[in-house]
């Protein structure tokens, strides 16, 4: 009786379906994003205007050192980088920038986004819209404070599509799989119900800059950006019935074991980054950033706050004084409630602005990021609580949360790129 | 539909051979009152002296686990019998020599360490009656194992009735019927309950979980969990977040390992993996643990270990496993070379000639044998290292004795019989090469984590052989000559019913557990110096047989 029972389970179970219960998001571009948005932006145009500046010989503040010597001022001698001044973006509301904006400077946008890659057809639509904004108030032109709001949409990939193993919790090997799309793919059962995965990632950066030159062989300087930055990120994850970002997921072993009541995409980081320039000619620029942070605590299965070493590349080309294309890989961590170790992110983006009218901005970013570290993307597999399995939950393990779209924001002020 | 009384005791040993064997990381104390070392321990290493296993390790008995001596009418034991389980086990008869604890005070709810189940128990216990009202059987159950009480042990709310003693600081946290891999990723009940009994014992029915067109996770796979299910909240109750049933009250994962380490033991015993071979075994090889490699039971075990040893546990003893197709559970096929053979080892032919003889006399009985014998052969492939299950040798005695010497045992084709009924020879040897490797991967485990390692196996080879220290002994405890089976002594050995395992062939007896207690501690003896556990008299284990209800006398 009992093997016929088994017997028939085992047949039946190509045909079984399952329903998903919730998903939780893990990581994609991340906290590394935020900063590319932030502080590599600002430092570029600072380290910029200070290098037009001294290409014009024109006096540049520059703080040398330290406070002591904070009014004592030098003109980047020539051919410091490069040869001609770039055409840049002013930024709308400060004055006329030597070095970083100074004054007070805004920005705020309303943008949309369009996913892609193998993410099925649930979340095959323009994504709900977000809205960025900062609003930075400089000082001088080495000395410049920023706030910024930015909320950054997508839809990972391997939610939706593919197959999952499905194990029940306890068990060595898999009880049957899943297609991820509904259908029947390998035999598997079809998931009768998908996850919504629509993930809206928010940041609120808080930063300080400063810039500095570094005397350099043959009496030239080097201009470079120290920033302190402060990153909060939270998330709302439309998997989550209660509008947040806390879902249940299961980590693979060692540790094994479901997990619920985590907000699994909120941290705090601590950072500081350096950005130094690396190219200038008449129409291009280009900066490097490294930026060491830290987890302000942990969280969830994240035990450890090993420091992480963020690096941002910006290059940008501005034919002329209204439109800007840009290029920014970057090597990034996310370090988050759900991951026992940091997850290295590969990302980039890659966009072209246009500036429209005195004030307004018109911006098409592509990005695509994913982790470097993680065995494959979206989800690993599914894990059934009880049987039947059909009316139990069935909590995932996720593996990196890899993301490609497309956004186009509206704005006015100076444009950022703003990562998905 | 009412069901005969022997195809009721088939399907129960069917279901509840798996369910029984049995039925149903490292935390830290944050609120748990330390446990204050039992009556009479004077050895520190003792202190807190925790279990870890299942069925084997939880005092399972003839497919029931019972804390508390109960009564059945059916019963022809003396008072109408239904004997406790769980104090006859060989770690409660570890821990009284280890601690000094009583059987009294160990059988007892208000002293126990044991986590004593209320009657009529979990499960359903064979008992014996008198065949003559049950259509020839030998055994009934002493109750539905889908009756009420049955059903209750998978709640929370019940769990103050399901136990004797839930109040009380339980150590021996084995979960009957849990598998090594679950017993560090289990985090609750892995399914609800089945139907209820329909009629009234003893005719009543319990039908089996219903299947589902949609869901295949539904009907036979919750068979599979269902004894494991049942009995982690009786087990691990009281360790239980009423808030986050999946966490232990220091708010660890609740797994069974999990809540040992949650204990602070100063020593443990750790016995995993027979569910492992088992589940295989009578799923036919269906089971979803399949593919469970000597690697991954080396993991797991080594996990348990570690775990324990984070906990504080100074000394542990891992057990290997005994070769599971040499318990009685199992009838050996083919002929036997010699009627000596009988005598140790459970074949087919030798059960049925002593059981069909008295009624047809002892030429006719190894006629119709030698029959069956070459059909079993022929038909399922059933040569001298294949074998019939309990449930398949019952079956075959069954239709017997409605004159057939050609019995059915693929109850829905051709090959669905495998497991429930009876074990090919070539199923047979992936069954011995996995018993094998999980053995290999237990051993490594204990090596790599520095602790004893109790060879259980080598205990069975010796009865199964009969040969060394513990068939002596065995074979000692009653040598007059057994006149039933013709056997030199009638008491004790591996075959079925000859008093080292209960009536469901798998889980020992009062004597049989005794050996194995015996056999632990002659390796933690060994291994821990400063042990110094007395091992059971001859004259212990005398007074344990002269009570034992599953060994002749």
């Amino acid at each position: 009786m009992l093997k016929t029972l088994i017997r028939s389970s085992a047949a039946a179970l190509l045909a079984a379906s399952f329903g998903l219960v919730a998903i939780p998001a893990s990581a994609d571009g991340g906290t590394g994003e935020a900063l590319a948005t932030s502080v590599v932006q600002d430092a570029s145009a600072g380290i910029k205007n200070a290098m037009n500046a001294s290409q014009k010989k024109t006096p540049v503040v520059i703080t040398r050192t330290q406070a002591g010597q904070a009014d004592q001022t030098m003109a980047l001698p020539d051919g410091s980088i490069a040869q001609v001044p770039p055409v840049r973006q002013a930024p709308v509301g400060g004055a006329a920038a030597q070095g970083l904006p100074t004054g007070f400077t805004y920005m705020a946008d309303l943008s949309i986004a369009y996913p892609y890659g193998n993410i099925g057809t649930f979340g095959k639509k323009w994504l709900p819209g977000g809205a960025d904004a900062d609003a930075g108030y400089g000082f001088n032109p080495t000395t410049r404070v920023l706030a910024s709001y930015y909320e950054i949409q997508h839809y990972p990939v391997g939610f939706n599509s593919g197959t999952a193993p499905l194990y029940l919790q306890g068990f060595q090997n898999p009880i049957g799989c899943v297609d991820l799309g509904g259908g029947n793919a390998n035999g598997c059962a079809p998931a009768t119900s998908q996850a919504d995965l629509t993930t809206k990632d928010r940041f609120l950066i808080l930063n300080a800059e400063k810039l500095f030159a570094i005397k350099m062989p043959g009496g030239r300087a080097l201009p470079i950006v120290i920033s302190p930055t402060y990153v909060s990120r939270w998330s709302t994850v439309a998997a989550s019935n209660a509008g947040n970002d806390v879902v249940a997921f299961e980590p693979n072993a060692p540790f094994g074991f479901p997990v619920t009541g985590v907000h699994t995409r909120t941290a705090q980081v601590f950072s500081l980054a350096v950005t130094v320039p690396f190219l200038k000619t008449s129409k291009m620029f280009g900066t490097f950033t490294v930026a060491p942070g830290w987890l302000t605590h942990t969280a969830g299965i994240n035990q450890v706050n090993k420091p992480q070493l963020y690096q941002i590349a910006y290059l940008e080309y501005t034919p002329n004084d209204r439109t800007k294309f840009f290029f920014e890989p970057q090597s990034s961590r996310d370090y988050l409630p759900a991951d026992p170790y940091a997850q290295h992110l590969i990302a980039y983006f890659l966009g072209v602005s246009e500036r429209v009218g005195k004030a307004g901005f018109v911006q098409l970013v592509l990005n695509s990021g994913g982790p470097t570290n993680e065995g494959s993307y979206g989800i690993q597999k599914l894990t059934c609580q009880a049987l039947p399995c059909g009316s139990n939950p069935i909590v995932p393990t996720i593996g990196g949360l890899k993301a490609t779209q497309i956004q186009l924001q509206f704005g006015i002020g100076s444009p950022s790129v703003i990562p998905i | 539909m009412k069901m005969t009384y022997l195809t009721k005791t088939l399907a129960v040993l069917a279901v509840a051979s798996l369910a029984a064997c049995g039925g149903g990381g490292g935390g830290s104390t944050s609120s748990l009152t330390p446990i204050a070392p039992k009556a009479g321990a004077t050895n520190p290493l003792f202190a807190t002296f925790v279990g870890v296993g299942d069925s084997l390790t939880a005092g399972y008995q003839s497919e029931g686990i019972l804390g508390v001596n109960s009564t059945n009418p059916f019963s022809i034991l003396p008072g109408n019998l239904v004997p406790a389980t769980q104090e006859n086990g060989y770690w409660a008869l570890m821990f009284e020599q280890a601690t000094g604890m009583s059987a009294a005070q160990m059988a007892s709810p208000a002293t126990s360490v044991l986590p004593l189940i209320n009657a009529p128990g979990i499960g359903s216990q064979l008992i014996p009656v008198n065949p003559a009202n049950f259509q020839g059987s030998p055994f009934f159950v002493s109750h539905p194992g889908c009756d009420a009480f049955n059903l209750s042990a998978y709640s929370p709310s019940s769990f103050a009735t399901v136990r004797a003693n839930p109040q009380g600081t339980i150590l021996d946290v084995a979960v009957p019927g849990i598998t090594a891999h679950e017993a560090v990723n289990m985090v609750n009940p892995l399914t609800g309950p089945p139907p209820a009994a329909v009629g009234t014992y003893p005719a009543y029915s319990c039908a089996p979980y219903p299947s589902s067109t949609t869901d295949a996770t539904a009907g036979g796979l919750q068979s599979l969990v269902s004894g494991e299910s049942s009995l982690y909240i009786p087990i691990l109750g009281q360790y239980l977040s009423q808030t986050a049933p999946q966490k232990l009250i220091n708010g660890q994962p609740a797994t069974m390992v999990n809540a040992a380490a949650m204990l602070k033991p100063t020593f443990a015993t750790v016995w995993l993996g027979a569910n492992d071979i088992l589940k295989f075994a009578f799923s036919g090889g269906r089971a979803p643990m399949v593919n469970m490699s000597q690697s991954d039971m080396q993991n797991d075990i080594t996990l348990a270990v570690q775990t324990l040893q984070k906990a504080g546990a100074q000394g542990v003893a891992v057990a290997n496993l005994p070769t599971v197709l040499q318990t009685p559970q199992f009838f050996r096929g083919g002929l036997p070379a010699s009627q000596a053979v009988c005598v140790t080892q459970n074949w087919f032919y030798c059960d049925f000639v002593s059981q069909v003889a008295p009624t047809i006399g002892p030429a006719n009985a190894a006629a119709a044998a030698g029959a069956i014998v070459a059909y079993l052969q022929t038909k399922y492939g059933i040569s001298s290292n294949g074998y019939l299950t309990e449930s398949g040798f019952l079956a075959v005695l069954q239709q017997f004795g409605q004159g057939s010497t050609t019995p059915q045992l693929d109850p829905s084709g051709a090959g669905t019989g495998l497991g429930g009924a009876y074990i090919s020879d070539t199923f047979a040897s992936q069954i011995n090469a996995m018993n094998a490797a999980f053995n290999t991967g237990i051993a490594a485990a204990a090596s790599t984590t520095g602790v004893a390692l109790v060879d259980i196996n080598a205990v069975f080879n010796g009865l199964y052989n009969g040969t060394g220290p513990y068939f002596a002994q065995a074979a000692s405890i009653n040598p007059t000559p057994n006149p039933v089976t013709g056997a030199p002594f009638t008491c004790c050995s591996l075959v079925f019913t000859q008093g080292l395992l209960s009536f469901d062939g798998l889980h020992p007896s009062n004597t049989g557990y005794a050996l194995i207690a015996n056999a632990f501690i002659q390796a933690i003896d060994t291994k821990y110096t400063n042990a110094n556990i007395p091992p059971l008299s001859a004259a212990q284990i005398q007074a344990i047989y002269a009570t034992d209800p599953y060994a002749p006398h």
